[in-house]
């Protein structure tokens, strides 16, 4: 009995050694609640990028030894904030130590892990750039490892039940956990369900519907092995919100104004929904070979089932903010000189938008009328409902060896294999009304002879109908294959705690068509080879990276510490930016080398009995890198592939973060960042134009523009108060310096008229006001007999509902002019520069949790 | 309750609320049109139906170029769509003509997928006041003012929201109801028989040899966003007279030029003192002779 029980409290503590090496912050059990919430609500939705299924902005760095870094994720989340303006490719996720970052761009997604919050909260380790850990050599925006052992988990039952204003109006989560037991096993389990619906979403025209579960099971062997098995998943269906002008917003007076919705026969549609569902399974062994050693393995094997719907035309755009919809395609209010019937036009649009939310929403009716009149004609469908799916199949294997060698030296050495199969197609999710479809490549039509074969998505099967499900214009999958050793080496002597870590691993890709473009048609060459452009396996690309970190922490006394880190690294290309056209073709892009990331770091902490303090310096400087995006080009009436090879960034800043112990119920916390995160030159850029397949080569004055999304300059003062069992909490919040993202194909130097002395006016990239936003949460905890406890919280985020911060966006990729019969260059009345698409920050709102542990 | 209970009634749960989280983005039925159809303004009613001819009339600077002349009075026009933009040649317009004179006008309209709800055959009812007519290129259009960069202004197209409130459909379209019989001669007159649909017989485009396309973008002579071609025939190879436009933006743009004979039929719209032929789609073109 007694060793069972040794050996069971031994294997929580080696499960849970990480978390040990972060002191855990005082907050109460309800504050903790109430952070999770907080980050979860930005991370998973309001950060999803456009047309993507990844977070485009999450670092959730939250190192507890920095007062900056731990309170910064969830204090900035409602600003969309980004860690130093990195993306979140640069921060590495593990689960029980195996690394589970998409393999084709490098970023997690959280919201895979939404609705699971007891599975999650407090079983985050996370370490910093320059910090170690047990799992990995730390990325440049941190790294952090999810405890997944059942056996980490309390004993008991906890039922949560939320409300809130916000993209779901209602949750409800239950928890059970048997903790460890005499014979060794442990259970925990969760089951969460979020909803809204079109009603009662905070944003109008989407729905959230959200089952998750989390299991898990751990078996303690014996002295030296345990097991764990865990599989969670969380099937999503959720409708999207879309940016918009700063003129939509005006018309339909609401800054939350969402374009993507509409009418049908009277009920509310939405035109973007997405399905996710990720169902994992993880298999942990845990063995114990002395008291100074232990091997960690995790294999973690994860079906992703990822597809969002997008309205799609090959005629007149059926969104409601189409730019020739707004009063301002008529007649420039800011500098025109408009004819009577100019502003009478202009009346006209703005009588149509404001006097009635039907005609500011897409309608369904006339899309469904349209196509069924072209069937009637003999004529394809020219809208339709397409759904772009994203799967995977992926299979991740880590290791870690870690020896602690002396009381001074520990060493871990660790091993990553990951294997996954990506499949990308596109499927037609409703016709609306309408019975024919080909697949053929509208865009081309009309730069290639009728009948040629380069309008045709798949030769293979030429002109296909195309029902309900069936998939069209693309079809692909995209193979990666990783494999990755790292060790970290720490020492420490005198004042002084020293680290040294290096990593090497190997990347082989490839791209397998399951379509025959007829633009990029397969051939035999001279020799009698056969080559793939678009059908079949493409050639492999291979990549060998690595890199290095050091970094001293020394103890001055009194208090006081510096820490000073210095890293190099070269990294292997995603395959979501290796090849020039994944949805056509096999090429991969030229130039296609690893990443070099130069980091260092300078850092100053103070702890002492009120104060606690840490000043941060940083700097990071990226070269060699990729990047690839694609986007509808209205000017070229195609799709836009764009590659750009060779950029380079700088991103450096400080960071301050102060915790003032005023007395041992309150607390006043300060943190403020000015960061800057820019190309540091120009950039050679390929684009590609899905009409003809052919690649353009340029430059791309994107020199100085900024990371976008999120505020490069924050400050936050917050004041919490607790007794009795009350917390209050009050922060002030001010954004500043939050760039939009930038439309390169508007900074290519072919595409731009050169001036009388050589040189280029490049436009000046689109930004937001910032502004200040003030939260506050309220709680009480209740605890009962019987070690029960019972909790309501409610949170306000916004109190000022302040609705004019905007935090995001993107240009739009349009020239102003136009070319006339006569071939002049006009400059239209609408200007695309000065209406950039953004969106804005929600107006007041809050959650109210109640929970109850039992 | 053991461990295993605590497991079975947790996937319960699970499989409880699985059931529960109904999918809420489900089939939707087509909507019902039985009502009006989704398209213009179903509480135009006719009230003051005058012919082409007569708004001519009432408007005798209907051709004149430089000139809009607001229709000011409560007027409507009954005709049915002879053209429109169906393969992107015809841009931002259509044309229309009366079932009983065979008069005909070109309606300019800022929408890139007027075919959807325009098809060829489609009666339609249009209010005309407030819309403005005029001359461009001496083709009678009816629009709204446009002032170029040059300050020049003439009748353009009128945004979609000004198009769909002076608009009704009238039943679906009957397209066997167009007359496409009309045959082009050197005896058609510029003033009246403009913006009609007719076809030319018995042509060849000159410099056509299998590989020269109506209107390639890749054509390092175009400069603009249109080509015209001309007819081989005498009396029709007049170049300052007689040709053929196509857009470069049209989906047969890179198509060849067949080398024989052709029946071609399309719009015949005025371009000052020239006749020009807007081709409405590749069906329009009958290779006769090759």
């Amino acid at each position: 009995m007694t060793k069972k029980l040794t050996l069971v409290a031994m294997f929580l503590g080696m499960a849970s050694l990480g978390f040990a090496q972060n002191a855990k912050d005082t907050t109460s059990e309800g504050e903790d609640a109430l952070k999770q919430d907080n980050a979860a609500f930005v991370f998973t939705e309001s950060q999803l990028g456009e047309d993507d299924d990844m977070t485009q902005n999450v670092i959730m760095v939250n190192s507890n030894n920095n007062v900056y870094s731990s309170n910064v994720g969830y204090l900035f989340s409602p600003a969309r904030f980004k860690f130093r303006g990195y993306n979140s490719r640069y921060n590495d996720i593990y689960f029980n130590g195996v690394q589970v970052n998409n393999a084709e761009n490098g970023q997690f997604n959280y919201s895979t892990i939404g609705g699971m919050n007891r599975a999650v909260n407090n079983h985050i380790d996370a370490s910093g750039a320059f910090e170690t850990n047990t799992f990995s050599m730390a990325n440049i925006g941190g790294s952090s490892n999810y405890e997944f052992r059942a056996g980490s988990y309390a004993a008991g039952h906890n039922l949560t039940l939320s409300a809130a204003n916000r993209n779901y109006t209602a949750r409800a989560m239950y928890a059970f956990g048997t903790g460890m037991t005499q014979k060794g096993w442990a259970f925990f389990g969760t089951v969460g369900y979020r909803w809204s619906n079109m009603n009662t979403a905070a944003v109008e025209g989407t729905f959230y519907n959200s089952l998750s579960y989390f299991l898990s099971l751990q078996k303690v062997i014996n002295d030296h092995h345990s097991l764990n098995l865990a599989t969670w998943g969380n099937p999503t269906e959720r409708a999207q919100q879309g940016a918009s002008t700063d003129e939509a917003y005006w018309l339909a007076n609401d800054y939350q104004y969402n374009p993507y919705w509409g009418y049908q026969d009277g009920k509310k549609r939405a035109s973007r929904v997405v399905n996710n569902y990720e169902p994992t399974a993880m298999l942990t062994w845990d063995y114990k070979i002395n008291d100074r050693m232990k091997l960690t393995t995790s294999l973690v094997g994860k079906y992703a089932m990822y597809s969002s719907s997008k309205l799609n035309y090959s005629g007149t755009n059926p969104h409601p903010d189409y730019w020739k919809n707004f009063p301002s395609y008529n007649y420039d209010v800011w500098g025109g000189t408009g004819t009577d019937s100019e502003v009478a036009a202009w009346w006209e649009a703005y009588d149509f938008w404001t006097a009635s939310k039907h005609n500011r929403q897409i309608n369904f009716d006339q899309l469904y009328f349209a196509n069924q009149q072209l069937n009637a004609s003999g004529h394809d469908a020219i809208y339709y409902i397409e759904r772009r799916h994203n799967d995977h199949l992926t299979v991740n294997l880590g290791s870690t060896f870690d020896w602690n060698v002396n009381k001074s030296s520990k060493l871990q050495l660790g091993l990553q294999l990951g294997s996954n199969k990506g499949m990308h197609y596109e499927t037609m999710d409703d016709l609306l009304g309408a019975k024919y479809f080909h697949n053929r490549n509208t865009y081309a039509e009309g730069t290639y002879a009728d009948g040629a074969p380069q309008i045709y998505y798949d030769l293979n099967n030429k002109d296909g109908l195309v029902g309900k499900g069936d998939r069209f214009r693309y079809d692909y999958n995209l193979f990666v294959e990783t494999a990755k050793l790292w060790g970290t080496w720490t020492k420490d002597y005198g004042i002084s705690h020293n680290f040294l870590t290096a990593k090497i691993g190997g990347t082989e890709m490839w791209r397998d068509g399951k379509m025959n473009n007829g633009i990029f048609a397969n051939y035999t060459d001279e020799s009698g080879k056969q080559i793939n452009l678009s059908y079949g396996k493409s050639e492999k690309a291979r990549f060998l990276d690595g890199g290095f970190k050091m970094g001293t922490n020394l103890n001055l006394g009194g208090g006081s510490a510096l820490s000073m880190g210095v890293g190099y690294e070269a990294r292997a290309p995603y395959a979501n930016v290796a090849f020039v056209s994944p949805e056509m073709n096999n090429n991969f892009v030229r130039d296609l080398v690893n990443e070099k990331i130069f980091s260092a770091e300078l850092g100053y902490a103070y702890t002492g009995r009120w104060l606690q303090m840490n000043l941060t310096g940083y700097f990071t400087h990226t070269y060699d890198g990729t990047e690839w995006q694609q986007f509808y080009n209205d000017n070229e009436n195609s799709f836009t592939y764009n590659s750009l090879t060779g950029v380079e960034k700088n991103y450096y800043g400080a960071e301050l973060g102060m915790k003032f112990k005023v007395t041992n119920n309150f607390t006043i916390t300060a943190i403020g960042t000015i960061a800057e995160a820019k190309y540091a030159s120009d950039t050679h850029v390929t684009y590609m134009l899905s009409n003809s397949g052919i690649e353009y080569h340029d430059l791309c004055f994107n020199k100085d523009m900024r990371e976008s999304g999120t505020p490069l300059a924050a400050a936050s003062l917050g004041l919490r108060y607790s007794i009795k069992g009350w917390w209050f909490n009050l922060n002030g919040n001010y954004y500043d310096r939050i760039y939009l993202s930038y439309s390169p194909n508007m900074r290519y130097k072919g595409l731009m008229s050169q001036n009388a002395d050589g040189s280029y006016t490049v436009m000046d990239q689109a930004k937001s006001d910032g502004g200040f936003m003030l939260d506050g949460s309220i709680g009480k905890g209740f605890r009962m007999n019987h070690g029960r406890y019972l909790s309501i919280n409610l949170m306000v985020t916004n109190i000022t509902n302040n609705r004019k911060l905007c935090t995001g966006g993107y240009e739009q990729s349009r020239n102003t002019s136009y070319t006339t019969r006569e071939g002049q260059d006009v400059n239209r009345t609408y200007n695309f520069q000065r209406n950039p698409k953004k969106f804005y920050a929600q107006g007041i709102n809050g959650m109210l949790n109640l929970s109850y542990r039992f | 309750m053991t461990m295993r209970n605590y497991m079975k009634y947790l996937c319960g749960l699970c499989l409880l609320c699985v059931l529960c989280a109904a999918c809420q983005d489900g089939d939707w039925d087509a909507p019902d049109f039985a009502d009006g159809v989704p398209y213009g303004n179903n509480a135009l009613t006719e009230t003051n139906v005058i012919t082409i001819a007569q708004l001519k009339a009432k408007y005798p600077k209907y051709a004149e170029n430089y000139t809009t002349t607001e229709i000011t009075e409560d007027l409507q026009l009954r005709v049915r769509v002879t053209g429109n933009d169906v393969q992107g040649n015809l841009y931002n317009s259509i044309a229309v003509q009366e079932d009983a004179s065979g008069d005909a006008l070109i309606i300019a309209i800022s929408g890139n997928d007027l075919f959807a709800f325009l098809p060829v055959g489609q009666e339609i009812l249009v209010n005309l006041k407030g819309l403005y007519i005029g001359g461009y290129g001496q083709q009678p259009q009816l629009g709204t003012p446009y002032t170029n960069a040059s300050g020049s202004t003439y009748v353009s197209r009128m945004s979609n929201t000004i198009w769909l409130s002076h608009v009704k459909l009238l039943g679906t379209a009957k397209p066997e109801l167009v007359n496409d019989t009309i045959e082009f001669t050197s005896a058609c007159d510029l003033e009246k028989d403009c913006g009609k649909l007719m076809t030319i017989k018995g042509v060849s485009i000159k410099g056509a040899n299998g590989t020269v396309t109506w209107a390639s973008k890749d054509d390092p002579t175009v400069r603009s966003n249109s080509v015209s071609k001309y007819f081989a025939e005498s009396p029709y190879s007049t170049q300052s007279k007689y040709m053929v436009y196509t857009s470069t933006y049209a989906d047969f743009a890179n198509t060849p030029i067949p080398q024989g004979k052709m029946n071609l039929t399309g719009i015949w719209k005025r371009y000052n003192n020239a006749w020009e032929l807007v081709i409405r789609s590749i069906d329009d073109i009958e290779v006769v002779e090759n």
